[in-house]
């Protein structure tokens, strides 16, 4: 033991470490250059593409991607994952339309989502921290369960909303955006503000980064991470009111997959799956680039089955580059 | 002729070799010729470097500088990769390589499963590792689950498992440091029997009586350097001692005041936590250097981890300012003022990826901060200054802390816990992997500390600095403070209450 921690806590060769480091800044340029050079791509090949009109259809058909998404930054940095956000987006649209059935109220139907959202955080922090699940197989436990219980209330039928004003937030504009994009900006600058310039999201970083060294430094692990799932939670609740709104009803079977769609961009972005590390801005600029390759095959007529090859592909690519720096970074 | 002579019986010839990590020696010009059908010794205090020596023998780490050789019977015949070491020399240490959900037999026989056409043959399994229970006397049921027995039983299946290899050489890094006393005896029974049918031993030991009993030749090491080395006929336990102590190449302790007298701030009674700790009382008192000196396994860092509330307590009081303190975690000790720089800077210390003054502020950050949101710049300055006034050499505090030499990661550590001075600071390892420089500013520092009113504990392995540091010092073995010593104890005293006189007699109450 003595003499090999000795070895380990030293230095690693300075030529190896330059390199490395290298490598990680090539990381920094690399998304924001593929973002540009896309954006570039597309604003050349299409006529359609850059346009005022165009840009607000992909801000508001992502929006509830992004505001699930910068909330998952969050997770992986404190070194989790949340499985459960598609299934949570579902029976939050359908809370959503529920109360706001049975209560008259648009404004408790919006609460009562973002609620249901927060329960099934706090349900998914119990299982990781006090049921000592490992979050993947957690989450994804309790995904099942609450795509289950969304299945139960509905007994499978869409539930129309009722009350005049359900669909504002998915419908009506505001200099030229949808109200959904607006709460998608608050909610990224929020969550941007929570993880980089707040106590709390120091602490998320050291969660992830080294949990026992964080313990001995007097850290509440267990709280920053319950609230890191709670926030998850609320993010998937949030966006699922947003989509239940666009349609003026809730469904039992919507968001399947969703999750995926949002690891994707977290990870395309280069926030790192090990934890400790991550941005809100990369996850940003890893929805859109998502976003781009959409609506770029669709403006270019490509059938949407490529779409799929193609972020699935994208999506290895860019965890193998992960995997590469990161090897690069623990050589000694 | 007489050179060729005895080339004949050298089996590894270790010759001028050095080890270093960085600016760290861990070997400096070591010699070593382990002959064939020996049990060769190598002693020396925690981070002598026996164990770096054991890993250069068996092929796991290269050497910086010299060179391995391996003869063979023929003696034409020379191997000197590392490819060749590892495949003819097993390793025993303490880091427990098992597969926890597989049977004993299966990981006796991992890398040698007897197999058919690529079917284990569990029959063929079963009845090798039978022959090799009855061989060695070792009680274990073969189709145990190895995560199912105690760390003992563990040990004796490593063992097992390097028995089972046809490696000529076998190195075995404190092999019985986990073993009763009883299985102690039957393992050096077999290392005995082994030696007569030709196979070659390397035995790293803390424990004298076991080297003096089973070795034929011995090294001992002491910062690196070999201090001693002969047969095992021509020395003593006390010549060994000696030989482990040697004369420091460095006094480079700050010259204490002694403490003023006062009423103690942390008062422990009959402390127990598991069985690492075992019915431990102190107190410690403002401006006072407790040292605490045990080997690996001896509890220590299970009590420092105890008085932080990262263990439970399962009997016993402590009292912080006259005040019960029950911690139910770290996150009320560091809220009590009980602080703790940990034993492993990577594992439990650094955030190794984030930078120097996030890794110095993390526990302070309230302090740099209005309603939850960090002003800009105040921690960086913070950390930036506490650091200037601790003699820190990284460039800068925007760096990586990975990036940093050891002394300079160790310094960070200080400076988190002496951002605000604490009420009692647990130091665990103050220098371990700290080059010679970089040691008298850290014993300076908590100097410092102990002078402004903190009560430190400083845990290590090392007598030396244990002694050199602390106003008194308390020996630990088998999860008790065995017994208490003033300041300018002698070193041998002290070694001999941590190892305790006879290892193996005191160790077998135990279990």
């Amino acid at each position: 033991m003595t003499e090999a921690n000795v070895g380990q806590t030293t230095p690693a060769p300075p030529a190896r470490r330059a390199f490395s480091l290298d490598l990680a800044h090539g990381r920094d340029l690399g998304i924001v250059a593929c973002f540009v050079a896309l954006f570039l791509a597309l604003t050349f090949s299409s006529d359609v593409f850059f346009s005022a009109q165009n840009f607000a259809t992909i801000l508001e058909q992502w929006a509830p991607v992004m505001i699930i998404a910068v909330a998952g930054t969050l997770v992986l940095v404190a070194g989790d994952l949340d499985i459960s956000v598609g299934a949570i987006f579902a029976i939050s649209g359908v809370a959503a339309a529920k109360f706001a059935n049975d209560t008259g109220s648009v404004i408790l139907g919006c609460v009562a989502a973002v609620i249901a959202g927060l329960a099934c955080g706090l349900v998914n922090a119990a299982i990781t921290l006090i049921g000592r699940v490992n979050s993947l197989i957690g989450t994804l436990g309790s995904s099942l369960v609450i795509r289950g219980l969304a299945l139960l209330i509905t007994g499978g039928f869409i539930v129309q909303a009722a009350p005049v004003g359900f669909d504002t937030l998915g419908v009506d504009s505001w200099l030229g955006l949808r109200w959904s994009v607006w709460v998608m900006f608050v909610w990224v600058g929020a969550v941007a503000v929570l993880l980089h310039l707040t106590v709390f999201g120091r602490r998320v970083f050291a969660v992830g980064g080294n949990i026992e060294a964080a313990r001995l430094a007097g850290i509440p692990v267990g709280s920053v991470k319950a609230v890191v799932f709670v926030v998850s939670g609320m993010s998937a609740g949030l966006a699922g009111l947003l989509a239940a709104s666009k349609v003026n009803a809730g469904q039992a079977e919507v968001g399947v997959g969703l999750e995926f769609q949002v690891l994707a961009a977290i990870v395309l972005g280069g926030t790192s799956l090990a934890g400790g590390a991550g941005a809100v801005w990369r996850t940003v600029l890893g929805v859109m680039i998502l976003a781009m390759i959409g609506n770029g095959l669709n403006l270019l007529a490509v059938d949407p089955v490529y779409q799929q090859i193609v972020q699935g592909t994208i999506v290895v690519t860019a965890v193998a580059v992960d995997a590469w720096a990161q090897r690069g970074r623990n050589k000694t | 002729m007489p050179d060729s002579h005895a080339a004949e019986h050298v089996h590894i010839d270790v010759r001028d070799v050095n080890v270093s990590f960085g600016a760290f020696a861990a070997l400096d010009q070591v010699s070593v010729r382990i002959r064939r059908g020996r049990v060769h010794a190598l002693v020396g205090e925690n981070g002598a470097g026996k164990s770096t020596l054991g890993k250069v023998i068996s092929g796991h780490l290269p050497a910086t500088r010299g060179q391995v050789t391996l003869h063979r019977e023929n003696p034409a015949e020379v191997l000197g990769s590392a490819g060749h070491l590892r495949a003819r020399v097993a390793v025993v240490d303490q880091e427990l390589a098992l597969l926890p959900a597989r049977s004993v037999a299966e990981n006796v026989l991992l890398g040698s499963l007897p197999s058919r056409f690529g079917v284990a043959l569990r029959a063929a399994m079963r009845s090798r590792v039978a022959t090799l229970l009855e061989a060695t006397g070792f009680d274990l049921d073969p189709d145990a689950p190895v995560g199912a027995l105690r760390v003992a039983d563990r040990q004796l299946v490593t063992i097992l498992r390097a028995f089972a290899t046809q490696a000529e050489v076998i190195v075995m890094d404190e092999p019985t440091a986990a073993l009763t006393g009883r299985e102690s005896e039957r393992l050096l029974g077999v290392i005995d029997r082994m030696r007569a049918d030709g196979r070659t031993f390397v035995y790293v030991s803390h424990f004298l009586g076991e080297v003096l009993e089973i070795a034929d030749d011995i090294t001992v090491l002491k910062d690196g350097q070999v201090t001693w080395q002969g047969d095992a006929s021509a020395t003593n336990q006390d010549a060994l001692v000696a030989a482990m102590l040697g004369r420091s190449l460095v006094t480079m302790f700050p010259d204490r005041q002694p403490p003023p007298p006062g009423d103690p701030v942390l008062v422990v009674e009959n402390l127990t936590s598991g069985p690492e700790v075992q019915d431990v009382s102190l107190a410690v008192r403002p401006g006072e250097i407790l040292g605490i000196a045990g080997i690996v396994g001896s509890g220590r860092s299970e009590l420092a981890h105890t008085l932080l509330g990262a263990r439970r307590a399962t009997r016993g009081t402590m009292r912080l300012n006259g005040q019960l303190y029950r911690p139910n975690g770290p996150t009320h000790a560091w809220n009590r003022g009980v602080r703790i720089v940990p034993e492993s800077r990577r594992d439990q210390g650094l955030f190794l990826r984030h930078t120097v003054h996030r890794n110095v502020t993390l526990p302070h950050l309230s302090a740099v901060s209005r309603a939850g949101c960090l002003m800009p710049g105040a921690g960086r300055t913070m950390a930036a200054d506490l650091l200037d006034r601790m003699d820190y050499r990284g460039s800068g505090v925007d760096i990586p802390v990975g990036s940093l030499s050891g002394g300079n990661q160790q310094k960070v550590l200080l400076a988190r816990c002496l951002l605000s001075d604490p009420n009692v600071l647990i130091i665990d390892e103050p220098t371990r992997g700290v080059d010679v420089g970089a040691r008298h500013s850290i014993y300076t520092l908590i100097d410092e500390a102990a002078q402004r009113g903190v009560a430190v504990i400083v845990i290590s392995s090392e007598l030396e600095e244990v002694l050199g540091l602390a106003d008194r010092v308390l020996a630990m073995r088998g999860g008790r403070i065995v017994r208490e010593f003033a300041k300018h104890a002698s070193e041998a005293a002290v070694l001999s209450a941590i190892l305790g006189a006879e290892p193996t007699a005191t160790r077998k109450p135990s279990n």
